[in-house]
């Protein structure tokens, strides 16, 4: 039999959640109806409050935001396949030596990880475009590469430390020399590993604002979270075209993060806490 | 098939400046086509030294070679793993767990690159020969564990390799299974002509496949010997229990105007040795020693027995109770309690005895080891009469109920 | 051989380290618009100018007190979340819950402002519910008193959830023989989290609060979208970024020194901290 009083308990710990899950879940809400609301009902109801569905804002805000998702494609899955697959190389240097340069070289990577990009605002500038990249697919990857490949080596090295040693001593003993022990039994048995890396950086490349802006001149070459700067909402601004424009520019990472949200979720667990959780 | 030969290999681990001699100074040689064993207590030092003769590891000091060529010497690894043509098979079989068994197999020979017909026709070859047919298609997380270790078997012999190096590839196995491994895996080494070494620290390992045996204690060469002389003509306790079971109890050497010497064990045993039956250095008159006992070569009678007494092969060690009897397979282990004795023996029955049953301990003579107090062999084993092992048709046992 | 894996990684892992050598050099000279092509030597000069910049320190001051209240309360929401959540019977619920908490960080810190100004805007946003309540209003962006304060809030909204799985996945590796002895003495919900998980959790503690801190360290993007180069809001990377775009190559190149120096404080200890949990495999 269950008492009362632990029903009571019960049902206020639920509550609570259910009001914390509500709270967070507000941006999401508004997202998503503002940003299927008339221009009609913009002008009548507050932002809280829904009204009929249109879909005019959000087509218009798609179109125009277009040429910016394909750049962010682009450029993010470049540079979080180069970032994974370098990075693997790089972790299984890790893994296969334990020794004083070994390590050194580890805990210099690890640094690199967590250096804040912004410090390097002027000098990638003037190499950039000292170079002609300035304004340029190859600009914006390359540069992206530098501050996410040793975030991408670190969290491989994670997930390869996991393997057994005896797998990958059994493979040399097979008579594998390195680049067949590493391509054909490291990296695939860390291949969820690379899933989460991948998603982790794709999903930072494309939320990066900083490098983008500072390194782009051409409405063409906008990224998606660029192009929310003219949706910022001063005087004159709609709030329905605002809301689209985020959720137009959010979709694919929040899709990437409703699908594969364990593998995003297990990377950084990795990078906090190490490969076991 | 290849001849194995260590000289004087030591390995030093240094971790945080601290120095760890892991082997001491081990040389011995295994003969082509040899099944040689290696078994010692765990942290002995005996999958180091399996790891240097594959390549895994090399030694900090001395030399390996392969029949003539030297393999690796003084720190440096000349020849690396991938081309000393080993078949391995780890503790834990470290299959590939991403590839099916019949990739498991194929791996070796794809380093090779040999030609697919090639490679098809030696996997159905081996996996015939090891009973695996039908789990080719499944990965190893799919199959049974007896299933996993042949193929790991498999995949260590599927390159034809020169030396195959077994590391405890039994001990994740049911007891129930163990020995039809044990058996594949003799039947295969002999076939295939291969020479093989195999590390194990249980002794039915040894026994069952290692014609010759290495013991090693803290990295040393404790005794290299035939196997059955680990166990009957040890050189300290070390070995003797590394290799099998054995009760050891306090004794008190005395001699007499002649030399020859008496034991006692606990209040009344009075044990005769004649002085040739120890070795020169053996300690004098008036010292601790330790006494060990197999556990087969002990037997158990009703207090009021006394079938065994003047015998001259049984000699009386002690009355006393009896603690606790266990059984494993198909044999009762009794651990028993003699008045005037600090240490239990135990002994092998073939039936149960109740706890607390008061009983009489014989011993056969010629099965005692006698050990100085730091546990090395006092016996001069050449002086004694072969007529060791084995369960005896004399064993008697008293009844329960009394 | 092996080590040829490693190197095109040390080669881009180089032009980071190269891009703060520079910053350094750069911070010691006196290279602005004024002297685009001839950058003079300055020695602290430029150093001082910043560090006597009452913009920047402003930028410097607000930084700290936004990585502290955030900190603060995303460790304490962190822990809320990650029991309440913990103590949950059912295992979809929990990991629905843990991926809700966590998806603002898959937003981009623009589209957070964009969505959080108008959350904001004092008549269509929050505001009109807190009317209808006949609450009192909160001013939000519009108002330089609480404009601070309302882009604490949204970076606390975006990180409690990743916060709360680190001390979630640390609990999770507490005993649970422990937890249901704690259970069947009788043990209240908030002894077994205050005397068994958080002891556990030093490890949580200490990542949430790294990786938060070098977070709010860097933030640029939910500022500057929301509010622009505003006097009220800025922080350490907008100053950085202002000297830039204004053309003070040095002021800029001292600013990041200075985060380089506060961010490496946090990351060296932290590295050395790491490598043995991060490579801890066998």
């Amino acid at each position: 039999m269950i008492k009362p009083l632990k029903l009571a308990k019960k049902a206020i710990h639920h509550a609570i959640l259910i009001v914390l899950a509500a709270l967070w879940l507000i941006p999401v809400y508004a997202m998503l109806i503002d940003g299927m609301k008339s221009a009609g009902g913009v002008l009548t109801t507050p932002i809280l409050q829904p009204t009929g569905l249109s879909f005019t804002s959000l087509i218009e805000v798609s179109t125009a935001l277009e040429l910016p998702i394909v750049n962010s494609l682009i450029i993010s899955v470049t540079t979080a396949a180069v970032s994974t697959l370098v990075g693997a190389l790089a972790a299984f240097y890790f893994y296969k030596g334990r020794s004083w340069t070994n390590n050194s070289v580890f805990v210099i990577i690890a640094i690199a990880t967590f250096i804040p990009y912004q410090i390097t605002l002027v000098p990638v500038t003037e190499i950039l475009s000292t170079l002609g990249l300035f304004n340029t697919y190859p600009g914006l990857i390359f540069t992206f590469v530098i501050f996410h490949l040793p975030g991408g080596a670190l969290l491989m090295t994670i997930f390869m430390s996991n393997l057994p040693k005896s797998i990958i001593e059994s493979a040399r003993a097979d008579g594998a020399g390195d680049w067949a022990v590493f391509s054909r039994v490291a990296f695939p048995l860390t291949l969820a590993g690379a899933v989460s890396t991948f998603i982790l950086t794709f999903v930072e490349v494309w939320n990066n604002f900083f490098i983008p802006l500072v390194l782009t001149s051409t409405p063409n070459m906008y990224t998606a979270s660029i192009s929310l700067l003219s949706y910022t909402g001063g005087y004159g601004t709609l709030y329905n075209d605002s809301f689209a424009a985020a959720l137009v520019a959010s979709l694919i990472p929040l899709l990437v993060f409703v699908i594969l949200g364990r593998y995003f979720m297990r990377g950084f667990l990795a990078l906090g806490s190490g490969s076991k959780g | 098939m290849v001849k194995i030969v260590l000289e004087n290999v030591t390995k030093i681990f240094t971790k945080k400046k601290q120095e760890n001699k892991v082997l001491d100074d081990i040389t011995f040689e295994v003969a082509d086509g040899n099944f040689f064993g290696i078994i010692g207590q765990s942290g002995a030092g005996k999958t180091t030294l399996l790891r240097i003769i594959a390549g895994l590891e090399g030694p900090t000091h001395g030399r390996v070679k392969f029949d003539n060529t030297v393999v690796a010497e003084e720190g440096k690894i000349m020849v690396p793993i991938e081309e000393r043509n080993i078949g391995m098979v780890f503790q834990t079989w470290a299959l590939y767990p991403h590839l099916t068994s019949y990739e498991n197999i194929a791996f070796p020979l794809r380093a090779k690159k040999m030609d697919e017909n090639e490679i098809e026709s030696t996997v159905l070859h081996l996996a015939k020969m090891l009973g695996i047919e039908e789990v080719l298609g499944r990965k190893p997380g799919r199959i049974s564990g007896g299933q996993q270790q042949r193929v790991a078997v498999a995949r260590a012999l599927s390159k034809n390799p020169s030396l195959l190096l077994l590391d405890e590839p039994f001990s994740n196995l049911d007891a129930t299974i163990k020995d039809n491994a044990r058996s594949l895996i003799r039947t295969v080494q002999k076939e295939m002509l291969i020479t093989a070494i195999i590390v194990s620290h249980d002794p039915a390992d040894i026994f069952s496949l290692a014609s010759d045996t290495l013991a090693i204690t803290d990295g040393r060469n404790a005794q290299m010997d035939r196997t059955a002389n680990l166990y009957h003509k040890p050189n300290n306790i070390t070995v003797a229990r590394s290799i099998g079971e054995m009760s050891v109890v306090q004794g008190f050497l005395t001699r007499d105007s002649r030399n020859d010497v008496e034991v006692k064990l606990g209040g009344s045993c009075k044990l005769g040795f004649r002085r040739d039956e120890l070795i020169a250095t053996a300690p004098g008159n008036n010292s601790d020693i330790r006494v060990g006992f197999r556990p087969e070569s002990l037997e158990l009678l009703d207090e009021k027995d006394i079938s065994l007494k003047g015998s001259n092969d049984w000699a009386l060690i002690g009355n006393g109770v009896v603690k606790i009897c266990s059984y494993s397979a198909g044999i009762f282990r009794v651990l028993i309690r003699l008045e005037g004795l600090e240490d239990d023996i135990a002994v092998s029955s073939d039936v149960s005895i109740d706890t607390d049953s008061r009983i009489s301990l014989y011993a056969k003579r010629h099965d005692l080891k006698l050990f100085d107090s730091r546990g090395n062999s006092i016996l001069d084993y050449s002086t004694r009469t072969e007529k060791q092992g084995g369960p005896n048709n004399e064993r008697r046992w008293i009844s329960a109920s009394t | 051989m092996t080590f040829l894996f490693v190197v095109p990684t040390l080669f881009f892992a180089g032009f980071l380290l190269y891009f703060i050598v520079w910053n350094l050099y750069y911070s010691f000279l006196d290279y602005s618009i004024i002297h685009a092509h001839n950058p003079q030597f300055a020695g602290f000069g430029t150093y001082s100018s910043v560090l006597g910049d009452p913009l920047f320190v402003t930028a410097f001051g607000r930084t700290i007190l936004w990585v502290a209240v955030c900190l603060a309360a995303t460790n304490a929401l962190g822990i809320l979340i990650a029991s309440l959540i913990f103590f949950l019977d059912n295992g979809k619920l929990k990991s629905i819950y843990n991926s809700l908490f966590l998806y603002p960080i898959s937003i981009s810190l623009a589209a957070s402002a964009v969505i959080w100004t108008w959350l904001y805007n004092p008549q269509e946003g929050i505001n009109s519910v807190l009317t209808a309540l006949h609450l009192p209003a909160f001013s939000g962006l519009s108002s330089p008193s609480t404009a601070e304060l309302s882009l604490i809030i949204v970076s606390i909204w975006i990180y409690s959830g990743l916060s709360a799985i680190f001390y979630y996945s640390s609990f999770q590796g507490v005993s649970t023989q422990v937890i249901e002895s704690a259970r069947a003495d009788a043990a209240k919900a908030h002894t077994i989290v205050f005397k068994i998980l958080l002891p556990e959790a030093k490890n949580a503690f200490i990542v949430a609060t790294v990786t938060i801190f070098l977070f709010v360290l860097r933030m640029f993007s939910l500022p500057y979208v929301a509010t622009g180069l505003d006097p009220f809001t800025m922080t350490l990377s907008e100053q950085m970024f202002n000297y830039f775009t204004t053309e003070f190559f040095s002021k800029a190149s001292v600013v990041s020194i200075v985060v380089v120096i506060i961010a490496a404080a946090v990351i060296v200890p932290y590295a050395l901290f790491g490598v043995k949990r991060w490579i801890s495999g066998d």
